[in-house]
Protein backbone atom coordinates (compact mmCIF):
# COMPACT_ATOMS: atom_id res chain seq x y z
CA UNK A 1 0.00 0.00 0.00
CA UNK A 2 1.30 3.44 -0.97
CA UNK A 3 1.50 5.96 1.82
CA UNK A 4 3.02 9.26 2.80
CA UNK A 5 5.37 8.98 5.74
CA UNK A 6 6.23 12.08 7.70
CA UNK A 7 9.39 11.35 9.66
CA UNK A 8 10.60 13.45 12.57
CA UNK A 9 9.62 16.63 10.73
CA UNK A 10 10.43 20.02 12.23
CA UNK A 11 10.09 23.48 10.77
CA UNK A 12 11.32 26.75 12.21
CA UNK A 13 10.52 30.26 11.05
CA UNK A 14 13.23 32.23 12.77
CA UNK A 15 12.58 31.87 16.48
CA UNK A 16 9.17 30.29 15.98
CA UNK A 17 8.96 26.52 15.83
CA UNK A 18 5.97 25.77 13.60
CA UNK A 19 6.42 21.98 13.66
CA UNK A 20 8.28 19.92 16.19
CA UNK A 21 9.40 16.35 15.44
CA UNK A 22 6.18 15.35 13.71
CA UNK A 23 5.77 11.67 12.87
CA UNK A 24 2.70 10.41 11.05
CA UNK A 25 1.49 8.48 8.02
CA UNK A 26 -1.19 9.17 5.47
CA UNK A 27 -2.53 5.94 4.03
CA UNK A 28 -4.35 5.36 0.77
CA UNK A 29 -8.09 5.88 0.40
CA UNK A 30 -8.80 7.48 3.76
CA UNK A 31 -10.35 10.78 4.74
CA UNK A 32 -8.21 12.51 7.33
CA UNK A 33 -9.07 15.51 9.42
CA UNK A 34 -6.08 17.62 10.32
CA UNK A 35 -7.44 19.66 13.18
CA UNK A 36 -5.76 22.43 15.04
CA UNK A 37 -6.24 25.97 16.18
CA UNK A 38 -5.00 28.92 14.13
CA UNK A 39 -1.22 28.83 13.93
CA UNK A 40 -1.00 25.23 15.14
CA UNK A 41 1.11 24.21 12.13
CA UNK A 42 -1.53 22.59 9.88
CA UNK A 43 -0.77 24.65 6.77
CA UNK A 44 2.99 24.41 7.34
CA UNK A 45 2.73 20.61 7.41
CA UNK A 46 0.70 20.52 4.20
CA UNK A 47 3.03 22.98 2.49
CA UNK A 48 6.07 20.85 3.35
CA UNK A 49 4.39 17.67 2.10
CA UNK A 50 3.63 19.48 -1.16
CA UNK A 51 7.19 20.80 -1.66
CA UNK A 52 6.22 24.45 -1.14
CA UNK A 53 8.24 24.76 2.05
CA UNK A 54 11.37 22.93 3.08
CA UNK A 55 11.64 21.17 6.42
CA UNK A 56 14.24 22.40 8.91
CA UNK A 57 14.85 18.75 9.76
CA UNK A 58 13.20 15.40 9.11
CA UNK A 59 11.65 14.21 5.87
CA UNK A 60 8.51 13.33 3.98
CA UNK A 61 8.52 10.14 1.96
CA UNK A 62 6.07 8.71 -0.50
CA UNK A 63 6.31 5.09 -1.52
CA UNK A 64 9.76 4.98 0.08
CA UNK A 65 11.18 7.98 -1.81
CA UNK A 66 11.72 11.51 -0.54
CA UNK A 67 8.97 13.85 -1.71
CA UNK A 68 11.06 17.04 -1.83
CA UNK A 69 11.69 18.02 -5.47
CA UNK A 70 10.47 14.61 -6.61
CA UNK A 71 8.28 15.01 -9.72
CA UNK A 72 6.99 11.44 -9.56
CA UNK A 73 5.69 11.87 -6.01
CA UNK A 74 4.43 15.40 -6.51
CA UNK A 75 2.34 14.35 -9.50
CA UNK A 76 0.35 12.16 -7.09
CA UNK A 77 -0.54 15.06 -4.78
CA UNK A 78 -2.69 18.14 -5.07
CA UNK A 79 -2.87 20.89 -2.46
CA UNK A 80 -5.74 23.36 -2.50
CA UNK A 81 -5.07 26.06 0.03
CA UNK A 82 -5.82 29.65 0.86
CA UNK A 83 -2.86 31.02 -1.14
CA UNK A 84 -3.89 31.48 -4.72
CA UNK A 85 -0.92 30.35 -6.79
CA UNK A 86 -2.81 30.56 -10.09
CA UNK A 87 -2.12 33.72 -12.10
CA UNK A 88 -4.59 36.39 -10.99
CA UNK A 89 -5.64 37.15 -14.54
CA UNK A 90 -6.41 33.52 -15.37
CA UNK A 91 -10.03 32.51 -15.89
CA UNK A 92 -11.59 29.51 -14.19
CA UNK A 93 -11.95 27.88 -17.62
CA UNK A 94 -8.24 28.33 -18.38
CA UNK A 95 -7.30 27.02 -14.95
CA UNK A 96 -9.24 23.84 -15.79
CA UNK A 97 -7.50 23.64 -19.17
CA UNK A 98 -4.05 23.87 -17.60
CA UNK A 99 -4.96 21.55 -14.74
CA UNK A 100 -5.71 18.96 -17.43
CA UNK A 101 -2.25 19.58 -18.93
CA UNK A 102 -0.46 19.20 -15.60
CA UNK A 103 -2.67 16.43 -14.23
CA UNK A 104 -3.76 14.20 -17.13
CA UNK A 105 -6.39 12.58 -14.89
CA UNK A 106 -8.20 15.89 -14.46
CA UNK A 107 -11.87 15.38 -15.31
CA UNK A 108 -12.88 18.55 -17.16
CA UNK A 109 -16.52 17.50 -17.59
CA UNK A 110 -16.83 16.80 -13.88
CA UNK A 111 -15.26 20.19 -13.09
CA UNK A 112 -17.82 21.95 -15.31
CA UNK A 113 -20.60 19.91 -13.69
CA UNK A 114 -19.43 21.10 -10.26
CA UNK A 115 -19.30 24.67 -11.57
CA UNK A 116 -22.97 24.31 -12.42
CA UNK A 117 -23.82 22.92 -8.99
CA UNK A 118 -21.93 25.66 -7.18
CA UNK A 119 -23.08 28.35 -9.65
CA UNK A 120 -19.53 29.33 -10.51
CA UNK A 121 -19.11 30.91 -13.93
CA UNK A 122 -16.10 29.34 -15.73
CA UNK A 123 -15.62 32.57 -17.66
CA UNK A 124 -14.81 34.54 -14.51
CA UNK A 125 -11.26 35.58 -13.71
CA UNK A 126 -9.88 34.08 -10.51
CA UNK A 127 -9.00 37.53 -9.15
CA UNK A 128 -12.62 38.63 -9.55
CA UNK A 129 -13.93 35.79 -7.37
CA UNK A 130 -15.09 36.45 -3.84
CA UNK A 131 -13.40 34.62 -0.94
CA UNK A 132 -16.13 32.00 -0.94
CA UNK A 133 -16.00 31.43 -4.67
CA UNK A 134 -12.21 31.22 -4.58
CA UNK A 135 -12.64 28.37 -2.09
CA UNK A 136 -15.24 26.80 -4.39
CA UNK A 137 -12.89 27.12 -7.37
CA UNK A 138 -10.02 25.47 -5.45
CA UNK A 139 -12.29 22.70 -4.20
CA UNK A 140 -13.59 22.01 -7.70
CA UNK A 141 -10.05 21.64 -9.06
CA UNK A 142 -9.08 19.47 -6.08
CA UNK A 143 -12.07 17.17 -6.57
CA UNK A 144 -11.47 16.91 -10.32
CA UNK A 145 -7.70 16.25 -10.47
CA UNK A 146 -8.09 12.56 -9.68
CA UNK A 147 -4.78 12.08 -7.91
CA UNK A 148 -4.40 9.63 -5.02
CA UNK A 149 -3.69 12.30 -2.39
CA UNK A 150 -5.66 15.54 -2.15
CA UNK A 151 -4.93 18.08 0.56
CA UNK A 152 -7.66 20.59 1.35
CA UNK A 153 -6.49 23.41 3.57
CA UNK A 154 -9.50 25.27 5.01
CA UNK A 155 -11.78 24.17 2.14
CA UNK A 156 -14.91 25.87 3.46
CA UNK A 157 -13.32 29.27 4.06
CA UNK A 158 -15.92 31.92 3.23
CA UNK A 159 -18.54 29.39 2.11
CA UNK A 160 -22.16 29.82 3.14
CA UNK A 161 -24.03 26.99 4.89
CA UNK A 162 -25.60 25.72 1.65
CA UNK A 163 -22.27 25.52 -0.17
CA UNK A 164 -20.53 23.95 2.83
CA UNK A 165 -23.11 21.18 2.97
CA UNK A 166 -22.95 20.73 -0.80
CA UNK A 167 -19.16 20.49 -0.68
CA UNK A 168 -19.16 17.76 1.98
CA UNK A 169 -21.91 15.88 0.11
CA UNK A 170 -19.92 15.98 -3.14
CA UNK A 171 -16.73 14.99 -1.33
CA UNK A 172 -18.41 11.88 0.09
CA UNK A 173 -19.99 11.00 -3.27
CA UNK A 174 -16.67 11.40 -5.03
CA UNK A 175 -14.90 9.34 -2.39
CA UNK A 176 -17.50 6.57 -2.66
CA UNK A 177 -17.27 6.55 -6.44
CA UNK A 178 -13.49 6.77 -6.73
CA UNK A 179 -11.68 6.44 -3.39
CA UNK A 180 -8.70 8.67 -2.72
CA UNK A 181 -6.99 10.14 0.31
CA UNK A 182 -8.34 13.51 1.37
CA UNK A 183 -6.59 15.42 4.11
CA UNK A 184 -8.93 18.14 5.32
CA UNK A 185 -7.26 20.78 7.42
CA UNK A 186 -9.73 22.92 9.29
CA UNK A 187 -10.62 24.49 12.59
CA UNK A 188 -14.36 24.33 11.82
CA UNK A 189 -14.94 20.92 13.30
CA UNK A 190 -18.64 20.44 13.83
CA UNK A 191 -19.57 20.11 10.15
CA UNK A 192 -16.60 18.04 9.05
CA UNK A 193 -16.81 15.55 11.95
CA UNK A 194 -19.19 13.22 10.14
CA UNK A 195 -16.94 12.98 7.08
CA UNK A 196 -13.68 12.05 8.78
CA UNK A 197 -12.29 8.55 9.15
CA UNK A 198 -9.11 9.46 10.95
CA UNK A 199 -8.36 12.51 13.03
CA UNK A 200 -5.02 14.14 13.62
CA UNK A 201 -4.97 16.91 16.18
CA UNK A 202 -2.05 19.29 16.07
CA UNK A 203 -1.19 21.73 18.81
CA UNK A 204 1.76 24.14 18.81
CA UNK A 205 3.48 22.09 16.11
CA UNK A 206 3.07 18.77 17.92
CA UNK A 207 0.73 15.92 17.05
CA UNK A 208 -1.31 15.32 20.18
CA UNK A 209 -3.82 12.82 18.76
CA UNK A 210 -3.64 10.56 15.73
CA UNK A 211 -6.45 8.06 15.83
CA UNK A 212 -9.62 6.91 14.10
CA UNK A 213 -12.60 9.21 14.46
CA UNK A 214 -14.56 6.40 16.08
CA UNK A 215 -11.85 5.68 18.63
CA UNK A 216 -11.46 9.35 19.46
CA UNK A 217 -15.17 9.84 20.02
CA UNK A 218 -15.31 6.69 22.12
CA UNK A 219 -12.62 8.09 24.34
CA UNK A 220 -15.30 9.96 26.21
CA UNK A 221 -18.98 10.64 26.61
CA UNK A 222 -21.24 13.43 27.67
CA UNK A 223 -23.66 13.33 30.52
CA UNK A 224 -26.50 15.79 30.97
CA UNK A 225 -29.19 16.52 33.49
CA UNK A 226 -29.76 18.85 36.41
CA UNK A 227 -26.63 20.67 37.53
CA UNK A 228 -26.61 19.11 40.98
CA UNK A 229 -26.93 15.55 39.65
CA UNK A 230 -24.26 16.12 36.99
CA UNK A 231 -21.86 17.62 39.55
CA UNK A 232 -22.46 14.70 41.82
CA UNK A 233 -21.87 12.18 39.02
CA UNK A 234 -18.71 13.79 37.69
CA UNK A 235 -16.98 13.95 41.07
CA UNK A 236 -13.72 12.02 40.80
CA UNK A 237 -14.10 11.52 37.03
CA UNK A 238 -11.85 13.02 34.35
CA UNK A 239 -13.85 15.97 33.18
CA UNK A 240 -12.91 17.85 30.02
CA UNK A 241 -15.57 20.55 30.06
CA UNK A 242 -19.09 21.60 30.93
CA UNK A 243 -21.96 23.58 29.41
CA UNK A 244 -24.56 25.07 31.71
CA UNK A 245 -27.92 26.44 30.63
CA UNK A 246 -30.18 27.54 33.45
CA UNK A 247 -30.41 24.61 35.83
CA UNK A 248 -29.31 22.10 33.21
CA UNK A 249 -25.76 21.01 32.78
CA UNK A 250 -23.86 18.91 30.25
CA UNK A 251 -20.49 17.52 31.24
CA UNK A 252 -17.91 15.97 28.91
CA UNK A 253 -16.15 13.10 30.57
CA UNK A 254 -13.11 11.07 29.51
CA UNK A 255 -13.52 7.32 29.71
CA UNK A 256 -16.53 5.02 29.45
CA UNK A 257 -19.67 5.22 31.58
CA UNK A 258 -19.15 2.81 34.47
CA UNK A 259 -21.91 1.32 36.57
CA UNK A 260 -25.50 2.38 36.46
CA UNK A 261 -26.37 5.88 35.38
CA UNK A 262 -28.40 7.64 38.08
CA UNK A 263 -32.00 8.50 37.27
CA UNK A 264 -32.37 11.97 35.81
CA UNK A 265 -29.09 11.80 33.88
CA UNK A 266 -28.68 11.05 30.20
CA UNK A 267 -25.60 9.69 28.45
CA UNK A 268 -24.69 10.89 24.98
CA UNK A 269 -21.82 10.64 22.50
CA UNK A 270 -18.79 12.81 22.94
CA UNK A 271 -18.87 15.98 20.88
CA UNK A 272 -15.76 16.24 18.69
CA UNK A 273 -15.67 19.99 18.88
CA UNK A 274 -15.81 19.95 22.67
CA UNK A 275 -13.08 17.35 22.79
CA UNK A 276 -11.02 19.37 20.35
CA UNK A 277 -11.42 22.59 22.34
CA UNK A 278 -10.44 20.79 25.53
CA UNK A 279 -7.43 19.09 23.95
CA UNK A 280 -6.13 22.20 22.28
CA UNK A 281 -6.84 24.80 24.94
CA UNK A 282 -3.80 26.21 26.65
CA UNK B 1 9.32 19.86 -17.90
CA UNK B 2 7.43 19.83 -21.23
CA UNK B 3 4.16 20.77 -19.53
CA UNK B 4 5.75 23.77 -17.83
CA UNK B 5 7.51 24.82 -21.03
CA UNK B 6 4.25 24.59 -22.96
CA UNK B 7 2.53 26.73 -20.33
CA UNK B 8 5.32 29.32 -20.25
CA UNK B 9 5.39 29.73 -24.02
CA UNK B 10 1.61 29.79 -24.27
CA UNK B 11 1.31 32.36 -21.50
CA UNK B 12 3.93 34.64 -23.10
CA UNK B 13 2.44 34.53 -26.58
CA UNK B 14 0.18 37.55 -26.07
CA UNK B 15 2.99 39.88 -24.95
CA UNK B 16 5.24 38.62 -27.77
CA UNK B 17 2.54 39.26 -30.36
CA UNK B 18 1.81 42.73 -28.98
CA UNK B 19 5.51 43.60 -29.06
CA UNK B 20 5.85 42.34 -32.64
CA UNK B 21 2.74 44.25 -33.66
CA UNK B 22 4.00 47.51 -32.09
CA UNK B 23 7.38 47.17 -33.83
CA UNK B 24 5.76 46.46 -37.21
CA UNK B 25 3.44 49.45 -36.78
CA UNK B 26 6.39 51.68 -35.80
CA UNK B 27 8.40 50.65 -38.86
CA UNK B 28 5.39 51.03 -41.15
CA UNK B 29 4.40 54.45 -39.80
CA UNK B 30 8.01 55.69 -39.96
CA UNK B 31 8.31 54.48 -43.54
CA UNK B 32 5.04 56.09 -44.57
CA UNK B 33 6.01 59.37 -42.89
CA UNK B 34 9.38 59.28 -44.61
CA UNK B 35 7.67 58.70 -47.95
CA UNK B 36 5.29 61.60 -47.48
CA UNK B 37 7.77 64.02 -45.93
CA UNK B 38 11.20 65.28 -46.80
CA UNK B 39 12.40 64.98 -43.19
CA UNK B 40 14.97 62.36 -42.28
CA UNK B 41 13.69 59.26 -40.45
CA UNK B 42 15.83 56.55 -38.84
CA UNK B 43 14.67 53.27 -37.34
CA UNK B 44 18.12 52.07 -36.39
CA UNK B 45 19.14 50.01 -33.40
CA UNK B 46 15.64 48.69 -32.69
CA UNK B 47 17.17 45.40 -31.50
CA UNK B 48 18.00 47.22 -28.29
CA UNK B 49 14.29 47.52 -27.53
CA UNK B 50 13.92 43.77 -28.17
CA UNK B 51 16.72 43.08 -25.66
CA UNK B 52 15.06 45.33 -23.06
CA UNK B 53 11.68 43.75 -23.80
CA UNK B 54 12.99 40.26 -23.01
CA UNK B 55 14.73 41.57 -19.88
CA UNK B 56 11.34 42.84 -18.67
CA UNK B 57 9.68 39.57 -19.70
CA UNK B 58 12.25 37.71 -17.56
CA UNK B 59 11.36 39.82 -14.54
CA UNK B 60 7.62 39.62 -15.11
CA UNK B 61 7.00 35.95 -15.81
CA UNK B 62 9.36 34.41 -13.27
CA UNK B 63 7.28 34.56 -10.08
CA UNK B 64 3.90 33.99 -11.70
CA UNK B 65 5.09 30.95 -13.65
CA UNK B 66 6.97 29.53 -10.68
CA UNK B 67 3.87 29.74 -8.48
CA UNK B 68 1.78 28.15 -11.23
CA UNK B 69 4.35 25.34 -11.35
CA UNK B 70 4.26 24.97 -7.57
CA UNK B 71 0.46 24.71 -7.64
CA UNK B 72 0.71 21.94 -10.21
CA UNK B 73 3.42 19.80 -8.65
CA UNK B 74 6.35 21.02 -10.76
CA UNK B 75 9.64 20.76 -8.84
CA UNK B 76 11.96 23.75 -8.84
CA UNK B 77 14.61 21.96 -10.93
CA UNK B 78 12.07 21.25 -13.69
CA UNK B 79 10.86 24.83 -13.59
CA UNK B 80 14.42 26.05 -13.93
CA UNK B 81 15.07 23.81 -16.96
CA UNK B 82 11.84 25.06 -18.48
CA UNK B 83 12.94 28.69 -17.93
CA UNK B 84 16.26 28.03 -19.66
CA UNK B 85 14.41 26.47 -22.59
CA UNK B 86 12.05 29.47 -22.71
CA UNK B 87 15.09 31.78 -22.75
CA UNK B 88 16.54 29.87 -25.69
CA UNK B 89 13.17 29.94 -27.46
CA UNK B 90 12.89 33.70 -26.92
CA UNK B 91 16.47 34.12 -28.14
CA UNK B 92 15.69 32.29 -31.37
CA UNK B 93 12.42 34.00 -32.19
CA UNK B 94 13.64 37.43 -30.99
CA UNK B 95 16.80 37.37 -33.08
CA UNK B 96 14.98 36.07 -36.17
CA UNK B 97 12.24 38.66 -35.75
CA UNK B 98 14.75 41.51 -35.49
CA UNK B 99 16.63 40.35 -38.55
CA UNK B 100 13.50 39.84 -40.63
CA UNK B 101 12.07 43.16 -39.51
CA UNK B 102 15.12 45.15 -40.57
CA UNK B 103 15.61 43.19 -43.81
CA UNK B 104 11.96 43.35 -44.89
CA UNK B 105 11.48 47.03 -44.13
CA UNK B 106 14.85 47.87 -45.64
CA UNK B 107 13.63 46.15 -48.79
CA UNK B 108 10.20 47.81 -48.77
CA UNK B 109 11.55 51.32 -48.26
CA UNK B 110 14.79 50.90 -50.17
CA UNK B 111 13.82 53.67 -52.57
CA UNK B 112 13.69 56.30 -49.85
CA UNK B 113 16.87 58.27 -49.29
CA UNK B 114 15.53 59.92 -46.12
CA UNK B 115 14.66 56.66 -44.34
CA UNK B 116 17.44 54.73 -42.67
CA UNK B 117 17.28 51.31 -41.08
CA UNK B 118 20.47 50.12 -39.48
CA UNK B 119 21.07 47.11 -37.27
CA UNK B 120 22.16 47.89 -33.70
CA UNK B 121 24.94 45.33 -33.86
CA UNK B 122 26.20 46.64 -37.18
CA UNK B 123 26.27 50.15 -35.76
CA UNK B 124 28.13 48.97 -32.67
CA UNK B 125 30.68 46.81 -34.49
CA UNK B 126 30.91 48.96 -37.66
CA UNK B 127 34.56 48.02 -38.30
CA UNK B 128 33.79 44.29 -38.18
CA UNK B 129 30.83 44.47 -40.54
CA UNK B 130 32.65 46.61 -43.08
CA UNK B 131 33.03 44.45 -46.16
CA UNK B 132 31.37 41.38 -44.61
CA UNK B 133 29.09 39.36 -46.92
CA UNK B 134 25.37 39.76 -46.32
CA UNK B 135 25.07 36.07 -45.31
CA UNK B 136 27.87 36.32 -42.72
CA UNK B 137 26.50 39.61 -41.54
CA UNK B 138 23.02 38.08 -41.00
CA UNK B 139 24.52 35.08 -39.19
CA UNK B 140 26.56 37.27 -36.82
CA UNK B 141 23.52 39.49 -36.25
CA UNK B 142 21.43 36.46 -35.27
CA UNK B 143 24.10 34.99 -32.98
CA UNK B 144 24.73 38.29 -31.21
CA UNK B 145 20.99 39.07 -30.85
CA UNK B 146 20.36 35.56 -29.57
CA UNK B 147 23.08 35.84 -26.93
CA UNK B 148 21.94 39.31 -25.89
CA UNK B 149 18.32 38.23 -25.49
CA UNK B 150 19.21 35.10 -23.49
CA UNK B 151 21.60 37.08 -21.26
CA UNK B 152 19.11 39.83 -20.55
CA UNK B 153 16.26 37.37 -20.05
CA UNK B 154 18.37 35.50 -17.48
CA UNK B 155 19.35 38.80 -15.86
CA UNK B 156 15.66 39.66 -15.50
CA UNK B 157 15.00 36.23 -14.06
CA UNK B 158 17.86 36.60 -11.58
CA UNK B 159 16.47 39.92 -10.34
CA UNK B 160 13.03 38.32 -9.94
CA UNK B 161 14.61 35.31 -8.19
CA UNK B 162 16.39 37.59 -5.71
CA UNK B 163 13.13 39.43 -5.16
CA UNK B 164 11.32 36.14 -4.43
CA UNK B 165 13.97 35.03 -1.95
CA UNK B 166 14.46 38.16 0.12
CA UNK B 167 12.27 38.69 3.20
CA UNK B 168 9.09 40.72 2.75
CA UNK B 169 10.45 43.55 4.91
CA UNK B 170 13.31 44.39 2.57
CA UNK B 171 11.52 43.84 -0.75
CA UNK B 172 10.69 47.52 -1.19
CA UNK B 173 14.21 48.52 -0.17
CA UNK B 174 15.61 46.12 -2.79
CA UNK B 175 13.28 47.44 -5.50
CA UNK B 176 14.44 50.99 -4.77
CA UNK B 177 18.10 50.20 -4.14
CA UNK B 178 18.69 48.24 -7.36
CA UNK B 179 18.01 51.01 -9.92
CA UNK B 180 19.54 53.67 -7.62
CA UNK B 181 22.74 51.62 -7.31
CA UNK B 182 23.01 51.13 -11.06
CA UNK B 183 21.98 54.56 -12.31
CA UNK B 184 23.00 56.89 -9.47
CA UNK B 185 25.56 55.35 -7.10
CA UNK B 186 27.68 53.70 -9.78
CA UNK B 187 28.11 56.88 -11.93
CA UNK B 188 28.90 58.90 -8.78
CA UNK B 189 31.51 56.34 -7.74
CA UNK B 190 32.96 56.52 -11.25
CA UNK B 191 33.59 60.25 -10.83
CA UNK B 192 35.39 59.64 -7.52
CA UNK B 193 37.55 56.88 -8.95
CA UNK B 194 38.21 57.96 -12.54
CA UNK B 195 41.19 55.66 -12.98
CA UNK B 196 39.22 52.64 -11.87
CA UNK B 197 36.19 53.48 -13.96
CA UNK B 198 38.31 54.00 -17.08
CA UNK B 199 39.92 50.63 -16.45
CA UNK B 200 36.49 49.05 -16.05
CA UNK B 201 35.23 50.61 -19.28
CA UNK B 202 38.31 49.48 -21.21
CA UNK B 203 37.93 45.95 -19.82
CA UNK B 204 34.24 45.95 -20.74
CA UNK B 205 35.00 47.10 -24.29
CA UNK B 206 37.69 44.44 -24.60
CA UNK B 207 35.60 41.51 -23.34
CA UNK B 208 32.68 42.62 -25.49
CA UNK B 209 34.94 42.77 -28.55
CA UNK B 210 34.32 46.49 -28.89
CA UNK B 211 37.88 47.78 -28.56
CA UNK B 212 38.84 50.14 -31.36
CA UNK B 213 40.83 48.35 -34.04
CA UNK B 214 39.96 44.89 -32.70
CA UNK B 215 36.19 44.78 -33.01
CA UNK B 216 34.61 41.35 -32.96
CA UNK B 217 31.01 40.67 -31.94
CA UNK B 218 31.81 36.99 -31.50
CA UNK B 219 34.13 37.91 -28.59
CA UNK B 220 31.11 39.63 -27.08
CA UNK B 221 29.08 36.47 -27.67
CA UNK B 222 31.62 34.35 -25.80
CA UNK B 223 31.56 36.83 -22.91
CA UNK B 224 27.76 36.74 -22.85
CA UNK B 225 27.81 32.94 -22.94
CA UNK B 226 30.02 32.95 -19.82
CA UNK B 227 27.74 35.55 -18.22
CA UNK B 228 24.71 33.37 -19.06
CA UNK B 229 26.27 30.44 -17.20
CA UNK B 230 26.97 32.66 -14.17
CA UNK B 231 23.44 34.12 -14.25
CA UNK B 232 21.85 30.69 -14.65
CA UNK B 233 23.88 29.27 -11.75
CA UNK B 234 22.95 32.26 -9.60
CA UNK B 235 19.31 31.92 -10.52
CA UNK B 236 19.21 28.19 -9.78
CA UNK B 237 21.12 28.70 -6.54
CA UNK B 238 18.39 31.07 -5.40
CA UNK B 239 15.48 29.08 -6.80
CA UNK B 240 16.39 25.71 -5.31
CA UNK B 241 15.80 26.99 -1.79
CA UNK B 242 12.95 29.41 -2.46
CA UNK B 243 9.83 28.73 -0.44
CA UNK B 244 6.29 29.82 -1.26
CA UNK B 245 5.72 32.86 0.94
CA UNK B 246 2.26 33.71 2.21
Amino acid sequence: MKMIEVKDLSKDFGDVQALSHVNLNFEENTIYGLLGRNGAGKSTLLNIINNRLFPSSGSVEFDGAAVTENPKSLSQFYLANEDNLYPEGMTVKNAFKWSKEFYPGFDTNYAYKLCGLFELSPKKKIKKLSTGYRSIFRNIVALSVNVPFVFLDEPVLGLDAYHRELFYKILIEKYAERPFTAVISTHLIEEVAGVLERIIIIKDGNIIRNTSAEELLQAGYCISGSAALVDDYTKGRALIGCDTLGGLKTAYVIGKPDGAIPDGLEVGNMDLQKLFIQLTSA
Amino acid sequence: MKKMLKYQIYDSRKSLLIYAFVMIVLFTVSGILAASDADYFAMSGTELSTFIFFFVVGICIYKEHWLMGMQNGIPRAQFFKSCLSVGIFFGIIGSLFDLLLTKIFKGIFSGLSNFDIESFIEMLYYEYFDGLSSFSSAAVNIIFSFMSIVTLFLMGMLIAAIYCRIPKKIKTAFAIALPISIFVVLPILATFFPGLSTKAIITFLRIMGLAEGAQNPLTGCVTMAILCIILALGCYGLLRKTEVQN
